[in-house]
């Protein structure tokens, strides 16, 4: 039954609008369906994607808040954390029972006290501070960790393109 | 019935030609009928030879019906004279088949409209299931000899196919509009009357079968009996769920009950749907005597699938009741003074609190809540402690028979993890079933599934967490000297989090041997000394300084914000100190926005809000590659006045009194920071980057849309005052 999932996530779009964070606006993309958003996201000041506007869908399930939404990018992104469709691989999002990558504590992950704005704030602070151990994007990992400057550049280009810029 | 998914579906003809071909078979048969019809009235005979009639046919023989009367009206001869014919009755099947195919298709239109994929989808499932699974039954079960049964049966499941495919629909399309607070009452109202219509159709129906029963005997009473029952239970089912969202969505304030009624009409309905399916398919099987053959081997699976359902769903039961009468053993309910202490919502639905439950840890949650969260998981929502619920409380719960109580501390990791209820390992899937063996222990005891790591990883991690104990144990203790060392560890090893324990020593919560008399403690510490050692361990802390909670404790708790400084990389705060301390500091003036009441308005609001943050950041960007185009020293000159305010800014301005700033901020302030920016643009270097990026025109574009959008905005927040 959609009913207190519905209620609760009218209550974080009226929190997100009334009063959002910086650099973020979310929203249903269509009133129809509650259980689809969409994010965006501007890159963190004074990082390599500082700047960009990187649109993001969150698919909520029926029985939100108990389990965790799933985000995805919808533009090009590269980045340790991010698989190659995407998907967005942060601790938050993954439930207490699954752990695919086996590293991280239950204490980080999803829990009904987690809501999209400290999900869309994680994501922020993901974009700051790529986690190289976790290799989402495995080519992403090792540009981060071994040539740093490559991947700034990369990171940069991928700015642009978020704006609509050339190429 | 997924059990019987017919693959390949052929290829059905577009409808308009099966239309036209049935047309023209009606003609054809109408042709037929003309001369036969001529042929009988030259040679004046007036009945069917009894020839004609099939005496064997002793169930549903409505031949004598159709013997041509003198007076009987043309059209009425007509297709008295068709019926004679077994191909005529077919074209005349195939006719009447087209008509429920028109009405089912503009009663769609008129009530659905256009149908989503996923709604067609699975219409055409159920209809091909339907029609593959009946065809058994008929040549299996019935055994269908004469012209006249095949029709009526024909006629019978074509009804049923029709009311079970729009009681599918209905029912998709109720799960599609619950997605949304702003469907209009118009849609309700048509779904429920459609599903009213398809319950009562099915009553009807019933009735009809009643007569028919008494004429053909209990067994095919039974058998029609049943699936109008079928029917009727399922639209009923929905009914009710539908009934019960639209009380939720109207309902004032937090319904208590909700959970438990949903819950209790699911079991009810669904045990009542499998039991009926079930009989069905018994009395199926020893009425039909089809043993060994194809129709019988296709029940049997039928059979044995409804029974599996029927078992899961009861112990799914077993399952609920155990947690709640664990929950109701274990977990006080919160009392009245509590809840006014409390004075916060529910963290997991975010609504007000009139009655709770306490949990070990002190937090509050609604019941309903609160036990549908224990049914994924078996911790506390906000701080995550572990809910060692197997352990009774002063005995209060009576132990269940064959179940051993586990003693905390002597079991094994492995035996923690194998102990866990069976639908909660089966959602994890199989990465616990090896540990079937001990499912004889009672069930969600405290653990983490760290301890599946291996040693190495544990070991590590565990080194990690002490050194980061350590250091937040530090910090607390620089902030507050009267406490203890080794009391802000053990309290930090409860909250895992500064903030927290920050708070608790404010309000008074930790107790420390070392604590001043005068201190306030007198509630509990809540480092409980019943968890196990081993558990402690096995609950591995977070290595990335992250706590979950720490962005809503930056709010609740500024103060801890200006000592912790590992906590910012994750808040918001952080992000607002380092966009403080850039030269651009209001670039992002989205101030949020009313929220309002009519679901247009804010889906445009939304629309606007995001093409403003794009603009602004397109903006933005044009003017930083303007600057980095610019001379190199003078670059280095605000690379220098960059890093200064930001390093002297005073790291207490939280994020709460930023935010405070910000939506303060009147519209007219915004406008004016863009018209500044905007001439700062001008002066500096006209025209030489939009060149190369997206053309002189653009930034006359982009200014006027804002204006655009700035007055839009306005109107809109003067709307709200
Ligand atoms: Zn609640
Ligand atoms: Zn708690």
């Amino acid at each position: 039954m959609a009913g207190s999932a519905l209620r609760r996530l009218m209550a974080e779009y009226k929190q997100l609008t009334v009063n959002p964070p910086e650099g973020i606006v979310a929203g249903p993309v269509n009133e129809e369906n509650f259980f689809e958003w969409e994010a965006l996201i501007v890159g963190p000041e004074g990082t390599c994607f500082e700047g960009g506007v990187f649109p993001a869908e969150i698919i909520f399930p029926t029985d939100y808040p108990l389990t965790p939404p799933k985000m995805k990018f919808k533009c090009e992104m590269f980045h340790p954390n991010i698989y190659s469709d995407g998907r967005v691989c942060i601790s938050i999002l993954h439930a207490p029972g699954d752990d695919p990558m086996g590293y991280e504590s239950s204490a980080e992950r999803w829990s009904p006290v987690q809501s999209v704005e400290k999900i869309l704030l994680s994501v922020v602070s993901m974009l700051a501070e790529p986690n190289a151990e976790s290799g989402a994007n495995v080519d992403a990992s090792k540009m981060w960790r071994d040539e740093r400057e490559l991947f700034y550049k990369r990171a940069k280009e991928i700015v642009k393109k978020s704006l609509g810029y050339g190429s | 019935m997924p059990l019987l998914i017919l693959h390949p579906v052929p290829p059905l003809p577009p409808l308009p030609t099966y239309f036209a071909l049935s047309f023209l078979l009606l003609l054809w048969s109408v042709l037929q009928a003309r001369e036969e019809l001529s042929v009988l009235e030259q040679s004046g005979i007036t009945t069917a030879p009894p020839s004609e009639m099939d005496p064997s046919s002793q169930t549903l023989n409505l031949t004598h019906y159709f013997d041509i009367q003198e007076d009987d009206i043309t059209v009425l001869k007509y297709v008295k004279s068709m019926v004679r014919d077994s191909w005529s009755v077919l074209v005349l099947c195939n006719v009447a088949f087209c008509f429920l195919l028109v009405v089912g298709m503009g009663l769609q239109w008129l009530i659905f409209g256009k149908l989503r994929d996923i709604e067609r989808q699975h219409v055409r499932d159920k209809l091909w299931n339907f029609a593959f699974y009946k065809f058994i039954v008929v040549f299996g079960v019935l055994n269908v000899q004469t012209l006249e049964e095949m029709v009526f049966w024909v006629a019978w499941f074509a009804t049923f196919a029709f009311l079970h495919a729009f009681a599918q629909l209905s029912k998709d399309r109720f799960e599609y509009l619950s997605f949304s607070p702003a469907t209009p009452n118009t849609t309700h109202a048509k779904v429920l009357g459609l599903l009213a219509s398809i319950f009562s159709a099915s009553i009807i129906l019933g009735c009809l079968c009643g007569y028919v029963g008494n004429s053909h005997g209990w067994n095919l009473f039974l058998f029609m009996i049943a699936e109008c029952l079928l029917l009727a239970f399922r639209t009923l089912h929905v009914i009710l769920k539908y009934a019960i969202h639209l009380y939720d969505l109207h309902y004032e304030g937090v319904w208590e009950k909700r959970g438990m009624v949903v819950y209790y009409t699911e079991l009810f309905m669904e045990l009542l749907v499998l039991g009926v399916d079930f009989t069905h398919h018994i009395h199926m099987l020893l009425w039909g005597n089809v043993f060994l053959s194809m129709a019988s081997l296709v029940i049997c699976l039928q059979i044995r699938f409804l029974y599996n359902e029927i078992q899961r769903r009861v112990q799914r039961h077993r399952n609920y009741r155990k947690v709640v009468h664990n929950m109701e053993a274990r977990f006080a309910n919160a009392s009245d003074e509590e809840l006014r202490q409390n004075d916060d919502d529910c963290a997991i639905c975010w609504e007000e609190m009139k009655s709770a439950r306490k949990l070990p840890c002190n937090h509050l949650f609604h019941d309903g809540c609160l036990r549908s969260w224990l049914e994924h998981e078996t911790s506390c929502p906000t701080c995550r402690q572990p809910l060692n619920i197997t352990r009774t409380e002063g005995g209060s719960r009576p132990q269940p028979a064959g179940e051993a109580a586990p003693q905390g501390p002597t079991l094994t990791p492995a035996q923690r993890i194998g102990a866990r209820n069976p639908t909660m390992r089966n959602r994890l899937g199989g990465h616990f079933f090896h540990f079937d063996g001990s499912m004889i222990a009672s069930w969600m005891p405290s653990f983490s599934v760290e301890v599946t790591h291996s040693n190495v990883l544990r070991r590590r991690m565990v080194a990690n967490r002490i050194s980061v104990l350590n250091n937040m144990a530090n910090q607390v203790t620089q902030m507050f000297p009267h406490i203890s060392h080794s009391a802000a560890l053990n309290d930090l090893r409860m909250t895992r989090s500064v903030e927290l324990t920050v708070a608790n020593i404010v309000e008074g919560r930790l107790v420390d041997t070392g604590t001043p008399p005068g201190s306030p403690a007198s509630s509990e510490p809540p480092s409980s000394p019943e968890v196990p050692a081993s558990l402690e361990e096995a609950d591995t802390f977070s290595p990335l300084l992250r706590s979950p909670d720490s962005a809503s404790n930056t709010a609740s708790s500024p103060p801890t914000d200006a000592e912790t400084p590992w906590d910012q990389p994750s808040t918001s705060s952080a992000w607002h100190q380092v966009s403080e301390g850039g030269d651009t500091g209001h670039s992002f003036s989205d101030t949020g926005a009313r929220f309002s009441k009519s679901s247009t308005e804010r889906q445009n609001m939304l629309q606007l809000r995001k093409e403003r943050l794009l603009l602004e950041a397109r903006r933005k960007y044009a003017n930083n590659q303007a600057a980095a185009s610019r001379s190199d020293t003078r670059n280095e000159a605000i690379g220098q006045h960059q890093t200064g305010p930001s390093t002297s800014s005073p790291s207490s301005s939280s994020s709460e009194g930023n935010l405070q700033e910000h939506t303060s901020l009147p519209p007219s302030v915004t406008s004016n920071l863009h018209s500044e920016s905007d001439s700062n643009y001008d002066s500096s270097s006209p025209g030489t980057f939009y060149t190369s990026e997206a053309g002189p025109r653009s930034d006359d574009v982009v200014r006027r849309r804002n204006a655009v959008l700035e007055a839009t905005l306005r109107r809109l927040n003067q709307q709200q005052l």
